[in-house]
């Protein structure tokens, strides 16, 4: 364009409404980004928060704090005769053939010899005494003792006289699995058992080996009942419910538990279940009553000598000899684990017997007991 | 479903809505964590396969950020309906409360007790959820990805251009 020509022709002025507009994009759009983003903050902040409300929510249910207190429930007194189950089962025989760890079933069903029993029955008072101190101190690896969300102050449940201990579990249950060695340990402090059996978590459950209060129908579903425990101070009453041990996690609903219950005749055994519905908060299992306490789960998480990663957990990788053997000469985190997640169960069971029974002058026994306002 | 492949490739080549995804799986599989440790005395005890636990936060993630996309590109017209993006942490937070071991009760045990409901049905109804925890994170991870191609054909909508008359 010649230079006469271009200085002839005005400028362009910018049009005043057209930078307006694009001012007015621009901050649109910037609004537009920042309600969005308040929009995902706020999301995720509602998912969390409804979250937390459900976990607490939950917490304060299982504490009991929500449905049935204690000042209208009744306790039971009941005579009769506790359930003997069968040493053996024919059609759930011992199995011979091992297997590797997280898949094998060996030697399931089968009694503990004499010695291995010993290692439950005749464990010297000092390990529990050793394991309660470290509780008291704070020198256990794993965690060890029960929440105020776990534990509910309940009456007794006395059949002939005494107090009982009140177990449902499962043969499924990997905590069952693992509550069982404590639980073994502190009833032998009030009692013993004649016999217990090997047994194992289901595989989808660690398969991690434990103690069956009786030979298990581990391959249908099914209810096993009572044990070979005798005790001058309490009883023990046990639900054990069966479902194939190859499998995972399985319960039976409670109306068929009840149904099979009830099919024994054992008015001990029925009242006892009754007694259970009673309570109005089962929560998963292992659910155990000790005297005036209800315990909500485990009361301990030990799971081997080192701590589970996700899917795997140390305590599958164990034999029953090796876990006898530490429970023998007690020297691992392990073993001191189950001494003192027993210390915790004989610290309840002490307080409803009135401290009776001689393990319950433990100096340990007592402190966890003033400690824990058992 | 060209419109719609068109929406999920601006979302998932945008830094931001990718950005908004990975946040989105990072939160939803904490959330999970929480529910499933929280159940299980701290354990994270995962009784469904783990790839599906994966696909299932994945996908609660990717439906964020595509709601989130679809909320932005409506937001034009000064309207934004949000609800899909509110049912993105639904899948991965009742995931979390069927994916563990059935021995300890989730949440609903605790809303069913006090809802009224007794022992017998309240252990009846919460066993048979557990019974079906893989069928139900599979549905959950197919409701995702539902919603997803709902808030896509949104997402075309808003974005369409609108025709002009012709007089």
């Amino acid at each position: 364009m010649p230079d006469d020509v271009r200085q002839a022709a005005p400028k362009r002025q910018p049009n005043p409404k057209t930078s307006q507009l694009q001012q007015y994009e621009r901050a649109m759009r910037g609004m537009r980004i920042i309600t969005t983003l308040s929009l995902i903050v706020g999301i995720m902040a509602v998912a969390f928060a409804l979250t937390a409300l459900g976990v607490s929510f939950n917490a304060l249910s299982k504490a009991g704090s929500a449905p049935v207190n204690t000042t209208v429930l009744q306790g039971y007194n009941v005579t009769g005769s506790l359930i003997t189950p069968n040493m053996s089962l024919p059609n759930y025989p011992v199995i011979t053939t091992n297997g590797s760890f997280g898949s094998t079933l060996y030697d399931i069903n089968a009694p503990l010899n004499s010695s291995e029993l010993a290692v439950i029955n005749d464990a010297p008072d000092e390990y529990f005494e050793i394991a309660g101190q470290m509780l008291l101190n704070g020198t256990l690896n794993d965690t060890v003792g029960v929440s105020t969300s776990q534990l509910r102050t309940i009456p007794e449940f006395v059949v002939n006289g005494k107090p009982s201990v009140i177990y449902l579990g499962s043969i499924t249950c990997m905590w069952c699995g693992e509550n069982r060695w404590a639980m073994a340990l502190a009833l032998s402090r009030f009692g013993n058992f004649s016999t217990l059996f090997t047994g194992y978590s289901s595989y989808g459950d660690y398969d991690f080996p434990t103690l069956y209060w009786a030979p298990a129908e581990y391959t249908t579903a099914g209810l096993d009942l009572g044990s070979f425990y005798n005790s001058k101070y309490i009883n023990f009453i046990a639900f054990e419910d069966t479902d194939p041990i190859t499998q995972g996690f399985n319960l039976q609903s409670f109306t068929t538990i009840q149904q099979e219950v009830n099919a024994t005749g054992n008015t001990v055994y029925e009242d006892a279940f009754q007694y259970i519905l009673t309570l109005n908060d089962f929560g998963g299992t292992p659910y155990t009553i000790w005297g005036n306490y209800r315990v909500d789960g485990a009361d301990a998480q030990v799971f081997g000598n080192s701590e589970p990663q996700n899917s795997t957990i140390p305590l599958t990788y164990m034999t029953h000899a090796e876990v006898l053997s530490q429970f023998n000469t007690p020297n691992d985190q392990f073993a001191w684990g189950e001494y003192a997640a027993a210390d915790v169960y004989i610290a309840m069971m002490c307080k409803s017997i009135s401290n009776t029974a001689p393990v319950c002058s433990l100096p340990a026994i007592k402190a966890i007991e003033q400690e824990t306002g058992y | 479903m060209g419109g719609r492949f068109d929406i999920l490739r601006k979302v998932f080549t945008s830094p931001v809505f990718v950005a908004i995804a990975i946040l989105g799986v990072i939160g939803y599989y904490f959330l999970f964590h929480w529910l499933i440790t929280s159940s299980n005395s701290g354990l994270f005890d995962v009784t469904v396969p783990i790839y599906l636990v994966y696909a299932l936060v994945l996908s609660s993630g990717a439906l964020l950020a595509v709601s989130a996309y679809v909320a932005h590109a409506e937001l034009k017209r000064l309207r934004a309906d949000v609800e899909v993006g509110m049912l993105s942490f639904l899948t991965p937070a009742i995931g979390g409360a069927v994916a563990s071991c059935g021995c300890q009760f989730s949440v609903f045990a605790s809303i069913l007790y006090f809802l009224g409901f007794g022992v017998v049905q309240t252990t009846n109804i919460v066993l048979s959820i557990y019974s079906f925890q893989v069928p139900l994170i599979v549905a959950f991870i197919a409701l995702n990805l539902a919603f997803m191609y709902y808030s896509l054909g949104r997402g075309v909508r808003a974005c369409a251009v609108p025709k002009r008359r012709r007089h």
